[in-house]
């Protein structure tokens, strides 16, 4: 643990952890036990060469934090902690477990993920399988090496959990390929631009921009993009993603450099992906959706790491960026169905029920995988288009309210990143072999560290950078890779806030005006095409984004570099 | 690779056990329904039986036993219904569950479809456009391929003609070969008169259930959004 664990940011852990825990009045049980002494030993032992002037804070730390952790461990006799924020659901606690399940949270994010698995069981009906079920259920897929591995963020999705990492060896034979862990929104991802403007340039223009910014990126339900792609430019597009985009002039050369496998997925094959998938996709490239997705415009708020922020363009606070959250839209969703309905028929013909359909997986050597991993490298790269449109329509956005060219503006791309995925990547086994692993990230970003080879030159110094958008009007974060995440998660690390409360929940206890209005006291402006998104996507309705940083960065998954604050939100 | 082959690198993930936790539960609960809302009804059933052979009886009340049971779980969790409608929306983390129910199954499948629809715009207040009334025709290899297969054409209709369907009538419903055929009557969505919910993005398999008796049936289905 040297190489990570900072006792600041534990300090900072510590900090939240109290917060929180006097609003919520947690249920700690003052009586203590083997297992918090033992978790508790296991924590110190970690950071035995603590800074003495730390201590009373740290003791603080060790006694709240480590009831929550008591108390969570209780609930579920199968979990145990194996490392300071590190925990592991045992192989065969759901039988045909190859590997075992393990997460990072920090205690809080532990009780919450805990409290989920509690509240799943819906009574006479209903109900949905808990994330913590759902890793175990993932660490049984053919071929899986190492563990099905949750991230900070982790909450329940279907199939796999959302904030799940699963390698599947490609070489054994034996591998498969789930295109529930991918998930439907296929390439769904962030891209950062950053700008010359300064938070002074923009407050006069504010709510002018919003507007601008509204009109300009096609939100909400219904909407159209302005491209309408024939057979044939859908056809150029899926194959060939950013550089169709830029022989047409759309996206600058650039842009491609500084985006994950430079904008265009090698093996797509556009004739893998259903005419129906390209029917929802034809009207929908370049438009936003609803949802979580958004274009924030946002400045830096606190620089942690001044070196890699200044190699991104973003050393300097109340630097002004863009930030846009969507996916493959339609197209995406429908090959994923295809491929779903597809898998669940061969499983069905086999004679074969699982428990969970959803996880229903094709084997890497079959011609369904094969398919299948082409039609997905054909939507995420709809999705890399879909986002580059929005960035000219950003730029576009920016040009008529400043009065000036988006270059003279410095609206230069930082990075685009995308978080469900699965990609083909050497990895270094613990035993020290190297294997070809088809890595499925679902809800999880890439994280590699500095030196790696499929890093654009500019970022090999520092690391990839890792965008984190926050939920509605609270803090994005810019992390960068590591070597630790290489150890630990197979390259990868978290992707947003997840939420925490469910949308019924929050519908039933958050009231739109009141979000609105409290967004606006913040000096957000905010442009969204539904008011009830308003409360279904409120800050309350997410884990605190910065436990979810806080954790990442003190197990190593990745490193904490720049925080973002939102001054315009637009959103369906 | 044969199929064989295929079936056996895939039979792994058929042991999963599932959710222990969650089984025991909802056991639990329903044992606490039977408790409440069962018992006396079948005490009345056991006097107006009188002369049934043992066996017989034994079977008929274990059987009535279950049919009431199972109806009391599906009455208790229809607390929510959105309007006049037989839907409602269940809690889930990061999705959203339509819970829909009828008389029969065709109803629930029917009720299903508009829960989805409502979820992007309120279907009350829609109007029913002649040009905007689709037949759709769908199949599947057993009942819950069938509802996603259905549910994924209705949202396939939005997503490439933007048609949100206020009125949906199953014309046929064939539970052996699973196909189902069906109307559905809205109008086209447009901003600008419409009220902007969540776009769905996808049907799931998650925790899909369909359950049916005599004169009831319920779905419960999660989509991505």
């Amino acid at each position: 643990m040297d190489d990570h664990g900072e006792i600041a940011e534990l300090m900072q852990l510590a900090k939240l952890g109290r917060g929180r825990q006097q609003q919520q009045q947690q249920h700690a049980d003052p009586d203590s036990d083997d297992g918090a002494a033992a978790a508790a030993a296991a924590s110190q032992d970690a950071h035995s060469d603590d800074n003495d002037s730390y201590d009373d804070a740290y003791d603080d730390f060790v006694v709240e934090e480590q009831q929550l952790l008591k108390h969570a461990l209780t609930q579920i006799s199968e979990l145990k902690q194996i490392a300071p924020f590190t925990f592991e659901i045992k192989q065969g606690s759901t039988r045909g477990m190859a590997v075992p399940a393990r997460f990072f949270a920090s205690p809080l994010l532990l009780d919450m993920v805990v409290r989920e698995a509690q509240a799943s069981g819906g009574g006479g009906g209903g109900g949905f399988t808990a994330s913590l079920q759902q890793l175990a259920n993932v660490a049984t897929l053919p071929g899986i090496v190492g563990a099905s591995i949750g991230m900070p963020d982790l909450h329940s999705g279907y199939g796999f959990a959302i904030g799940n990492v699963c390698a599947v060896d490609m070489e054994g034979g034996s591998g498969v390929v789930s295109p529930g862990g991918v998930g439907f929104d296929i390439n769904c991802g962030v891209r950062l631009l950053r700008s010359s403007l300064s938070i002074e340039d923009l407050f006069p223009v504010r709510d002018k921009l919003a507007d601008a910014l509204f009109k300009a990126v096609p939100v909400g339900v219904g909407s159209e993009g302005s491209l309408r792609l024939g057979a044939a430019d859908m056809d150029k597009l899926l194959t060939g993603g950013m550089a169709w985009l830029e022989e047409k002039g759309m996206c600058w050369p650039e842009d491609r450099e500084v985006t994950e496998e430079h904008g265009c997925f090698p093996g797509a094959d556009a004739s893998k992906v259903s005419p129906r998938a390209k029917a929802r996709g034809a009207a929908q490239c370049g438009t936003l959706g609803s949802g979580n997705h958004y274009v924030e415009v946002q400045v830096v708020d606190e620089v942690f790491d001044a070196e890699a922020a200044s190699v991104m363009g973003l050393g300097k606070k109340g630097t002004v960026c863009i930030m846009i959250h969507s996916g493959s839209r339609g197209l995406g969703h429908q090959v994923c169905t295809d491929y779903l309905s597809a898998a669940d028929r061969a499983m069905a013909k086999a004679g074969l029920r699982l428990v969970d359909r959803q996880l229903a997986a094709a084997p890497l050597s079959s011609s369904e995988g094969r398919d299948y991993l082409a039609a997905m490298a054909a939507a995420a790269n709809f999705a890399f288009a879909n986002r580059s449109l929005m960035a000219a329509q950003v730029r576009g956005a920016f040009q008529e309210v400043f009065k000036s060219s988006p270059a003279k503006l410095g609206l230069h791309q930082v990075y685009d990143v995308s978080h469900n995925i699965a990609k083909k990547e050497l990895h270094t086994l613990p035993d020290g072999s190297q294997r070809q692993l088809l890595v499925h990230r679902k809800g999880a970003t890439r994280a590699f560290p500095p030196g790696h080879a499929e890093l654009p030159a500019a970022y090999r110094g520092i690391g990839q950078p890792v965008l984190i958008g926050g939920s509605m009007g609270t803090a994005s974060y810019v992390m960068t890779g590591t070597q630790g995440a290489m150890q630990r998660s197979f390259g990868s690390t978290c992707h947003g806030a997840g939420r925490a409360l469910s949308r019924s929940a929050a519908m039933r206890g958050l009231d739109s005006k009141q979000v609105l209005s409290q967004l606006s006291q913040q000096g957000i402006a905010l442009r969204i095409a539904t008011k009830k998104l308003a409360a279904e996507e409120a800050p309350a309705s997410y884990k605190d984004v910065s436990q979810v940083i806080d954790t990442c960065h003190a197990v190593g998954i990745s490193k904490k570099c720049v925080r973002l604050r939102p001054v315009i939100v637009v959103k369906g | 690779m044969t199929k064989a082959q295929w079936a056996r690198s895939c039979m792994i993930v058929l042991c999963f056990v599932g959710q222990p936790g969650q089984q025991q539960q909802q056991q639990q609960q329903q044992q606490e329904v039977v408790d409440t809302a069962v018992k006396p009804s079948t005490e009345q059933q056991i006097e107006q039986q009188g002369v049934h052979c043992p066996q017989q009886n034994r079977q008929q009340q274990q059987q009535q036993q279950q049919q009431q049971q199972q109806t009391a779980i599906m009455q208790a969790h229809r607390s929510k219904a959105v309007g006049k409608h037989k839907f409602e929306y269940l809690d889930h983390t990061a999705d959203v569950q339509l819970h829909a129910w009828g008389s029969s199954l065709a109803e629930a499948f029917e009720q299903a479809g508009l829960a989805m629809f409502n979820y992007m715009t309120p279907i009350d207040d829609l109007q029913v456009h002649q040009a905007c009334s689709r037949d759709v025709s769908v199949s599947g290899h057993d009942l819950q391929s069938l509802l996603f297969a259905f549910l994924d054409e209705l949202l396939f209709i939005y997503s490439t003609e933007y048609i949100m369907m206020k009125f949906i009538a199953v014309t046929s419903l064939d539970t052996e070969n699973f196909t189902v055929t069906a109307t559905g009557r809205g109008e086209k969505f447009d901003q600008s008169c419409h009220e902007c919910g969540t776009e769905v993005k996808a049907v799931t398999y998650s925790a899909m259930l369909i359950r049916q008796q005599p004169g009831d049936a319920e779905v419960f289905v999660i989509v991505d959004i």
